[in-house]
């Protein structure tokens, strides 16, 4: 099994409680949008799934979205954030949604403004010499967000050699889904999102967004999206980045179709589903507000 | 100093410049160390990237093969990292390598998007290729689909697989095959055919992609900009190292070249140092008074001549303004002066009147300059003699000039070896002479008579021996005429003893000749014989005693006393004891040598000083000399008076060292002479001097006696021979000291007399007596008197008669029943006068006896002038009764004539029978003496009479 394509998660990540404390809060104020009504957590229920189960979001004053919301849980382990991955790494997405119209509207400016006539003003002279500023601001929410982790799947226990952690069934969808082929691309510790791919390899997929092409102009980037983390995938309905499914065995269907162009039967669907399950984890303690 | 100021400043500058290159070179040392660490940190991380580069490549090589691409993103992560820290790093030390570190960081970001769309494609690959295998399994078993078909399907994997792993494979030729492959699947309508075409297409197009993104990853130049970095870093550090190593040999070499420079200037200050410290060497124990003020004028520096000088101590005045030394006597011109020069920067000289502490004045010659450093006025150094002595020995010598030239006196100065130096005005006017005429002559042109050598060479002799000679000396004016001059010459030494002048004062003794002059000749002469006196005696010892301690000699005093003058003078007057002392001075001149002193000291004691002795009994037999030239008769207006004398004899310097001791020794020697029979000489003894201690202490014992009660009374009975009764007793003193235990009268008495206690001790006695003898009269009236011994002294009292009367009243005794006992040296020594007194006593009824009769030498004739009713034979004569004894014939005679005058006789001393027997034979009346009774107490003398 040593040399399984998927990892177990890490059970922890090395994290700096205080400033994770400040970026609680943070996550959870709507203090950072621009009409004081959206805040992090709205988009990113860490009750449910970490997304907020819509096909797209809505911002400040109704405003619809783009795409659909990704999961906040365990996106400390992708290797780019968004789906086009135009932002590095955790900090470099949570300046995004503040400043983004038709999310929180807002901007850094207008945010620390606010926060500096708040308690976050002793809060922030604290922890930080700079005080209040955009990096501060974000250094703080990403440290929070890297305490959302989901450890100890029933599959991760697994992988670390408790046989009975899966049924039959899921194992044997464990089997399919590595012969079938998704894990070139779903593997790793995050279970994907460590690559780009092309969304509809063997089908044109109908999508108004072109994914990466949108940040490198290529044209071969067209459609090129980051593969996402199938960890706690039956929490995050509805998928792809469109959400053009709420049904995970749909969603197995598309996937079979468009990226691997082969068939699959209804029963393997259902040990693939089965097997994908497996991998919901242990939500995080620091989760109310 | 200034130049020296400088160069110490220049050496400080100096100093600080190497300083600063030891610091620069530690900093340039330090620099290179960093430097070099951050090289190898630096190439370490460029090979890292090196490393990950590689891998990188290998992931781009690797297609088809499954990879987790968590490990490739890890590695893109590091490079990441490792690049940063890099960029970091360089941008502060390898600010040049920005546009490398530009060109690294594009290819990365291209390599990165390009290891992306790999990643996505190998993907793809991977799983189209699995598929393809399974499909084509599929193919070949199934029955219903052409052979041909399979056959197609068979060439085209084969060719797909070949394209896959080489570039030889014409990609047309595949696309040929697919084409057919196509067709067949149209027509045979096959599913299987289709799909197989589908993803060998797909698979082909992925091939493709794979390889042209390959060929695009390995051709980055990555690798080769980060080679170009290391190089770039490599060269840069090589140089730097280069460049460092020249300055720090510049620094090394100009460090050493600084060092030596301070080496030379360090011995230049050390000569510079120890000049400045000759200096204050010699500022501070100059002579001078040096003092140093700032340009305040407040003093910083005082040397010890000034505190030694001034009497302050330097930190009483540091701080403060020279002023505080001014006196009253200093005048303000001088101040405004020494103001007005300072103040244009110059020096000024001059001379102070200051005062020390104690108040007392300084005179000072000043010199104060002002100091310039640079322009800038920084000191006044004043430097300062004490002239105080010279100017008052100036002041001195100009009222000596003015005693010199306006005194009476002649004042003659003459060089050591006569010739005469200076004179004053009083010379020119007693001798005529003017200075010029006698200048450089010697004194002999002022001799009366130059042939009389004698008395100059006297003169010359004592200026010699005692550097003053005074006398008066007859000199030769410049017109012939002799005057007499009272003249002082004083031989005049210097420092070292050397004699340098002699000065001779004179005083012009024509006008005093007569008055004055005799009165200063009479105050060192006797008058009467034209001996020296006893002033002059005293300076002639004194002066004797040191050349005979010089000389290590033997000098002797004589202290002379006549034995009978007293009675001479008293019985023949004064006028034949002149005459009598004139012959003795005469006797003595002619036996003694020229060079023996003689003196009279009055009365009838003289004193001569013998110098130059050979031996003690020298001393003897001069005096043996004097006793006999002096015991010859002296014919005198037809008295032949025979005078002797008593010699005490006291040789310096076993018998003292001073003329006190000596004087008073000889004396205590001429005393012992006396008592031990006159006409004799003794030698001072010690046990002389013991006698005389025996005798301060019984007189120190003695002051204190009676008022302590020491002294009581004993009476010894007085009886007649005939009847052997008591008849009287005589009152007899007794002393019981507590120092000095039982002390005899015959010890003590004398001594009362001396000191004076005498006389309360005579009332005390008197009264005492008294008081028993009314006891004794009580007891038994047969006794008929008491006899009381009353000294000569006591007679001085006035009221002395009146006294004993009132005490005799007191205790009921009549004047009659008192004998007053006065001894026979009493009658011998006192005159007249005396003999009136006795008289007085005799006529108011009091008993008089003489004591001791038959010790002096009062003849029996004499007594018949003495109010006198008892004589007391001494005991003496007692004692020597014995068989054929001339002393019996004596004391027949006394008896005898004694009766014939009517005394009463009492007879002293008897202690043997054979004695009272020959005083009852003799028709002596009373008798007293131990035989009959010791002398008792008042008691016991009761008790005998009842």
């Amino acid at each position: 099994m040593a040399s399984e394509p998927i990892t177990p998660l890490p059970q922890t990540v090395k994290v700096n409680q205080t400033k994770a404390e400040l970026g609680k809060k943070l996550f959870f104020d709507p203090i950072l949008s621009h009409d004081n009504t959206i805040s992090c957590a709205t988009c990113h229920d860490l009750q449910h799934g970490g997304d907020d189960g819509l096909k797209v979001s809505f911002g400040i004053e109704g405003k619809e979205g783009a795409v659909n919301a990704p999961t906040i849980y365990n996106a400390v382990f992708n290797f780019r954030q968004f789906w086009d991955g135009r932002a590095k790494d955790l900090q470099e997405q949570a300046a995004g949604p503040v400043e983004n119209p038709v999310e929180m509207g807002s901007s850094f400016e207008e945010v620390i403004v606010k926060l500096k006539k708040s308690k976050y003003k002793k809060l922030f002279d604290a922890i930080y010499n700079d005080g209040i500023t955009k990096q501060t601001i974000t250094d703080a929410i990403a440290e929070y967000e890297k305490t959302l982790i989901t450890p100890n799947s029933r599959f991760d226990k697994y992988l670390r050699g408790d046989e009975g952690a899966l049924t039959q069934d899921e194992k044997e969808g464990y089997a399919l889904f590595k012969s079938k082929g998704c894990v070139s691309c779903h593997h790793g510790e995050n279970i994907g999102g460590n690559l780009y791919n092309k969304f509809g390899i063997f089908n044109k997929i109908n999508s108004q967004w072109l994914g990466r092409y949108n940040i490198t102009h290529k044209e071969r980037d067209k459609y090129f999206f980051k593969v996402p983390s199938l960890r706690n995938i039956a929490r995050t309905a509805p998928y792809f980045h469109d959400g053009r499914t709420y049904d995970l065995n749909e969603a197995v269907k598309l996937m079979s179709q468009y990226q691997l162009g082969r068939h699959i039967t209804k029963k393997e669907i259902l040990k693939i589903t089965a097997f994908l399950k497996s991998l919901n984890g242990e939500l995080p303690k620091n989760i109310e507000p | 100093m200034i130049k020296k100021l400088k160069q110490t400043d220049k050496t400080t500058f100096i100093f600080f410049i190497f300083i600063l290159f030891v610091f620069i070179m530690f900093a340039y040392g330090y620099k290179i160390k960093e430097s070099m660490s951050h090289f190898f940190l630096q190439n370490n991380k460029i090979t890292t990237l090196q490393l990950i580069d590689k891998e990188l490549d290998d992931f781009a090589l690797s297609a088809s093969k499954f990879t987790n691409y968590d490990e490739v993103n890890k590695q893109e992560k590091k490079f990441q990292q490792t690049f940063e820290t890099l960029r970091n790093d360089l941008q502060k030390y390898n600010t040049d390598t920005s546009a490398l570190l530009k060109d690294i960081a594009t290819s990365f970001q291209k390599k990165v998007e390009n290891l992306e769309y790999f990643k996505a494609q190998n993907s793809s690959l991977i799983n189209s290729s699995h598929f393809l295998f399974d499909l084509h399994t599929t193919i070949s078993d199934a029955p219903k689909i052409s052979l041909h078909a399979k056959d197609l399907t068979n060439e085209t994997l084969f060719y797909i697989l070949r394209y896959a792993s080489s570039d030889s494979i014409d990609k047309k030729t595949i696309d040929k095959k697919l084409h057919e492959l196509k067709s067949i699947a149209r027509n045979e309508k096959n599913q299987y055919l289709h799909t197989f075409y589908i993803h060998s297409k797909i698979i082909l197009q992925t091939l493709q992609s794979l390889k042209e993104i390959s060929k695009e990853i390995l051709s980055n130049p990555l690798y080769k900009q980060i080679e170009a970095l290391k190089l770039h870093i490599a060269h840069n550090y090589d140089r730097n190292l280069q460049h460092q190593i020249w300055l720090i040999a510049t620094f090394f070499i100009f460090t050493v070249f600084i060092l030596f420079v301070l080496f030379f200037f360090h011995l230049a200050s050390n000569k510079t140092k120890k000049e400045l410290f000759a200096f204050r060497y010699a500022i501070e124990h100059s002579d001078n008074i040096v003092v140093i003020t700032d340009a305040q004028k407040n003093i910083i520096y005082v040397n010890e001549t000034f505190e030694k000088t001034t009497g302050y101590k330097a930190q009483e005045v540091l701080g403060k303004n020279p002023r505080i030394l001014k006196s009253e006597l200093q005048d303000e011109e001088t101040q405004k002066e020494l103001s007005a020069k300072l103040a244009k920067g110059q020096k000024w000289d001059g001379q102070f009147i200051n005062k020390r502490k104690d108040g007392t004045l300084l005179y000072e010659k000043a010199s104060i300059v002002p100091v310039f450093l640079q322009g800038k006025l920084i000191n006044y150094i004043a430097l300062k003699l004490n002239i105080t002595e010279y100017v008052e020995k100036n002041k001195k010598l100009a009222q000596a000039a003015t005693v010199f030239e306006n005194t009476e006196e002649s004042i003659i100065i003459t060089d050591k070896n006569g010739n005469i130096n200076s004179v004053n005005p009083a010379f020119s006017k007693i001798y005529g002479y003017t200075f010029q005429e006698i200048a450089e002559n010697t004194l002999h042109i002022l001799y009366s008579d130059p042939e009389d050598k004698r008395i100059y060479y006297d003169i010359w002799n004592q200026l010699n021996e005692r550097h003053i000679w005074r006398g008066k000396l007859i000199n030769k004016t410049k017109n012939g005429e002799l005057i007499p001059l009272w003249t002082t010459i004083k031989a005049i030494y210097d420092s070292k003893g050397d004699l340098v002048n002699y000065i001779a004062i004179q005083t012009d003794l024509r006008d005093i000749e007569s008055s004055q002059a005799k009165i200063d000749y009479l105050a060192y002469h006797d008058a009467l014989t034209g001996l020296y006196n006893r002033v002059n005696f005293e300076e002639y010892l004194a002066h004797a005693l040191i050349v005979s301690h010089r000389n290590k000699t033997l000098l002797a005093v004589l202290f002379i006393d006549l034995d009978q003058f007293k009675v001479i003078n008293d019985t023949l007057g004064h006028d034949t004891g002149d005459e009598v002392l004139k012959v003795v001075a005469s006797r003595l001149k002619t036996t003694l040598r020229e060079s023996d002193f003689i003196s009279r000291w009055g009365g009838d004691e003289f004193v001569v000083i013998l110098e130059n002795l050979a031996s003690q009994s020298d001393a003897a037999h001069i005096a043996t000399n004097i006793i006999e030239n002096l015991k010859e008769p002296i014919e005198l207006a037809g008295h032949s008076l025979i005078t002797t004398a008593s010699i005490g004899i006291a040789i310096y310097p076993e018998d003292g060292k001073d003329a006190n001791t000596l004087i008073k020794h000889a004396d205590s020697a001429m005393y012992l002479a006396k008592e031990t029979g006159k006409n004799n000489f003794r030698y001072y003894t010690k046990e002389l001097s013991k006698n005389i201690q025996h005798t301060l202490d019984v007189d120190m014992a003695l002051r204190r006696a009676l008022q302590n009660n020491e002294f009581y009374m004993v009476f010894q009975p007085q009886y007649k021979l005939k009847t052997k009764s008591i008849y009287s007793v005589e009152a007899l003193i007794r002393w019981k000291s507590p120092r000095l235990g039982n002390v005899p009268p015959d010890q003590f008495i004398p001594i009362a007399e001396d000191n004076g206690t005498i006389i309360p001790l005579g009332y005390f006695v008197f009264e005492e007596s008294c008081k028993a003898f009314q006891k004794m009269k009580q007891a038994n009236s047969q006794i008929k008197h008491i006899a009381i011994n009353v000294s000569s002294l006591q007679f001085k009292e006035s009221k002395l008669l009146e006294t004993f009367l009132a005490i005799a009243t007191k205790y009921s005794l009549q004047p009659h029943e008192i004998e007053i006992e006065i001894t026979e040296r009493f009658i011998m020594d006192h005159t007249i006068d005396n003999m009136n007194i006795l008289q007085n006593f005799q006529n108011h009824g009091f008993k008089i006896s003489i004591d001791d009769f038959g010790t002096g030498y009062s003849s029996m004739a004499y007594l018949k002038q003495l109010p006198i009713n008892t004589i007391k034979i001494d005991k003496s004569f007692v004692n020597d009764i014995a068989e054929g004894s001339s002393d019996n014939v004596i004391i027949e005679a006394i008896i005898a004539l004694s009766k014939t005058l009517g005394y009463e006789i009492v007879a002293e001393g008897i202690e043997t029978q054979e004695q009272e027997n020959f005083l009852t034979n003799t028709k002596c009346d009373l008798g007293q003496g131990y035989l009959f009774s010791r002398p008792v107490t008042c008691e016991e003398i009761i008790e005998k009479l009842s």
